[in-house]
């Protein structure tokens, strides 16, 4: 009996204790919301209501009267009467305002982006004329022709595929809003890191990448890859088949740039070195004088190996003969429209005039300017030393020189820097066209190897050297915090190596690329223009008009013609 | 046909294929070198020397071999 009511009176007392226990927690789980808040944690201070009108009258808004009366000054244009409500029967709330904030963040920076784009997009008028003046005048329709379409070729092949592979993993980009639709990057393991290759979204810019965005993106990427592409038209002037030009152009803007592109700029392997290897910020190239100019160069040395020299412009035993262009009035104009071009260029690589330190805009085309200006005193010196004369068209070549290599450390240097890049890129450009014509023997009308080859690479190189440490786009770059260092003002030499493997990717991997696929094509449809049709001019053989036919082309030493007027 | 035609003879007049081949794959060898060390060399002096050699590699396969090949039957040698 005793045992029977101890056992009672502990199972009571079990009962009673799971009952105290228990109740508590029940009660938290079944209903957290009705939970008391911890002690510790003291409840957060409340913030102004987003959802209540404000009083727009504090803000001493003009009236209509006021308004009706003019605004010359400026000052009662642009006030609280121009915040939109949501809804307009309560009136203009916080949250409007703040809405209406962030809206104006990104349209600045869409209409930054777009306009110049558009600047970047007239480059290939100047690219047109440049090449086109330093050709002889029976080319003159086949290399404007080349020029003019593959703005369309290009424009073509990466809307197609060439957008998606290289910024279809780029997302989120802050200043235009996210583009949040480029979101998947394809990513392979390896050596015990992930190495992005190319980008999964926005073929055709359709489905979720119709986006407002993902188009602002798309055009000013696309402007940048088609001056890639008008490189290479360049140096393979004169001899390159129509045909073979367009399937050439085609496969650069669709695969060879897109996927150099993307291990730079749409977060491949290059930009994340320094993440991954701890090799300062990874490669870093602001404005492209490795993606957009170098790529153009490397395509163009592969294609001008390909396609051989002019006939006439050597000698049985190597000799080079000079073979003028026919207009160096249009050459230095192309000269200046180019320049004008890079002011969209370099400082319209921020993609943003507000918020992540883009106010640098300012000492980015600032640098542009210093660094032509330097290219070209670089290049007029050099010729003026050692030909007795000042030469326009490399005088010319040096602008563009300094201007290409400028490009990748636009946003990243002091404009002493700037100077010193833009005058050894004078210099290089003369020192590289004499290689490439006497040494290499390889033909290059326009000098687009030296100029966008060799100093793009100088360019990539110079980030390494001169980067001031000063940028903070947003405090980190590539995903590494801090701003970009180079090792002459004390950033060791981890961003050099960066840069230094950028340039082994530019000849190990898109010379190799572009060289094969050229070879194939080659091999398939023939690079170069028969012997006869190079001699008579390739206006009317492969264009079927003159540009000039008002003009008699008068054979000259190499069976060729210059102008003369009729 | 015409195609098929030209391809063949293209090929056939094509003497430099292995030269041009092997032209190529050193310059791939000068990209991958640094790039497949990264992981087992630490040190940036070791890295910085590596990406500098890979370059020279590259620019020969470029610069030494395949522009040689093409040299072979440059154009202005045949006239």
């Amino acid at each position: 009996m005793k045992s029977g009511e101890s056992l009672k009176r502990y199972l009571s007392a079990v009962a009673i204790l799971l009952v105290l226990c228990g109740l508590p927690a029940w009660a938290q789980t079944a209903a957290p919301a009705s939970a008391a808040p911890a002690a510790a944690a003291p409840p957060p201070a409340p913030g102004p209501a987003m959802d209540v009108p404000l009083n727009v009258k504090a803000a001493q808004p003009p009236s209509t009267d006021d308004l009706a009366k003019g605004d010359p000054g400026g000052t009662k244009t642009g006030t609280v009467n121009d915040v939109v409500p949501a809804d307009a029967t309560k009136g203009v709330t916080l949250a409007d305002a703040v809405n209406q904030a962030g809206q104006n963040r990104v349209a600045i920076n869409f209409v930054w982006t777009l306009v110049t784009g558009f600047l970047v997009m007239f480059m290939q008028a100047g690219f047109a004329i440049v090449e086109t003046g330093l050709c002889r005048a029976k080319n003159a329709n086949h290399t404007m022709m080349m020029n003019f379409m593959v703005y369309g070729f290009g424009l073509f092949a990466y809307w197609v595929c060439g957008f998606a592979l290289q910024m279809g993993g780029v997302a989120p980009s802050g200043t235009l809003g996210g583009a949040y639709p480029l979101n998947h990057e394809y990513a392979l393991p390896l050596l015990g890191k992930t190495w992005g290759l190319f980008g999964m979204h926005g073929f055709f810019l359709s489905g979720a990448s119709y986006d407002v965005a993902v188009m602002v993106l798309f055009l000013f990427q696309m402007v940048f890859m088609d001056t890639a592409l008008t490189i290479v038209t360049g140096a393979a002037a004169e001899r390159w088949k129509y045909a073979a030009f367009a399937i050439s152009s085609v496969f650069l803007g669709a695969i060879t740039y897109p996927v150099f592109a993307n291990w730079a700029w749409g977060g491949g392997w290059l930009s994340q070195l320094g993440a991954n290897f701890n090799l300062g910020h990874g490669y870093c190239d602001f404005a492209g004088s490795g993606v957009v100019h170098a790529v153009g160069g490397m395509t163009a040395l592969a294609v001008s190996m390909i396609v051989g020299p002019r006939i006439g412009k050597y000698t049985r035993n190597g000799t080079p003969n000079a073979m003028p262009g026919h207009d160096i009035v249009i050459v230095l104009t192309g000269c200046f429209i180019l320049a004008f071009g890079w002011f969209g260029f370099n400082p319209g690589s921020t993609l943003a005039a507000s918020g992540n330190g883009a106010l640098r805009i300012g000492s980015i085309a600032v640098n542009t300017m210093l660094a032509g200006c330097t290219g070209s005193f670089g290049a007029l010196l050099y010729m003026w030393m050692r030909y007795g004369k000042p030469d326009a068209s490399m005088t010319g070549n040096g602008l563009l020189a300094g201007l290409v290599a400028i490009t990748a450390p636009s946003g990243f240097v002091s404009t002493v820097g700037s100077v010193i890049i833009g005058f050894v890129a004078g210099l290089l450009v003369c020192v590289s066209v004499e290689l490439v014509e006497r040494v290499l023997k390889v033909d290059d009308p326009v000098g687009a190897i030296s100029v966008h080859g060799t100093n793009g690479l100088w360019g990539v190189i110079s980030v390494g050297l001169f980067a001031d440490g000063t940028s903070n786009y947003g405090g980190s770059w590539n995903g590494v915090a801090g701003s970009v260092t180079g090792l002459f003002y004390g950033g060791g030499a981890g961003q050099l190596v960066a840069q230094f493997i950028g340039v082994g990717t530019l000849l190990g991997f898109v010379f190799a690329l572009s060289y094969m696929g050229n070879w194939v094509i080659d091999i398939i449809v023939g690079q170069r223009s028969s012997a006869a049709d190079e001699l008579e001019g390739l206006d009317i053989p492969e264009m079927g008009a003159l540009c000039y036919p008002e003009f008699v082309l008068k054979p000259d030493a190499f069976g060729s013609g210059s102008v003369k007027a009729a | 046909m015409k195609n098929l035609l030209y391809i063949r003879k293209t090929l056939y007049d094509e003497k430099e294929i292995p030269v041009k081949l092997i032209g190529v794959l050193l310059v791939v060898v000068g990209w991958l070198l640094p790039i497949l060390t990264l992981t087992a060399v630490q040190s940036t002096g070791a890295r910085l020397f590596l990406s500098l050699l890979g370059i020279a590699i590259s620019l020969a396969g470029i610069l030494g071999v395949l522009n040689k090949a093409h040299l072979k039957d440059a154009v202005w040698k045949k006239a």
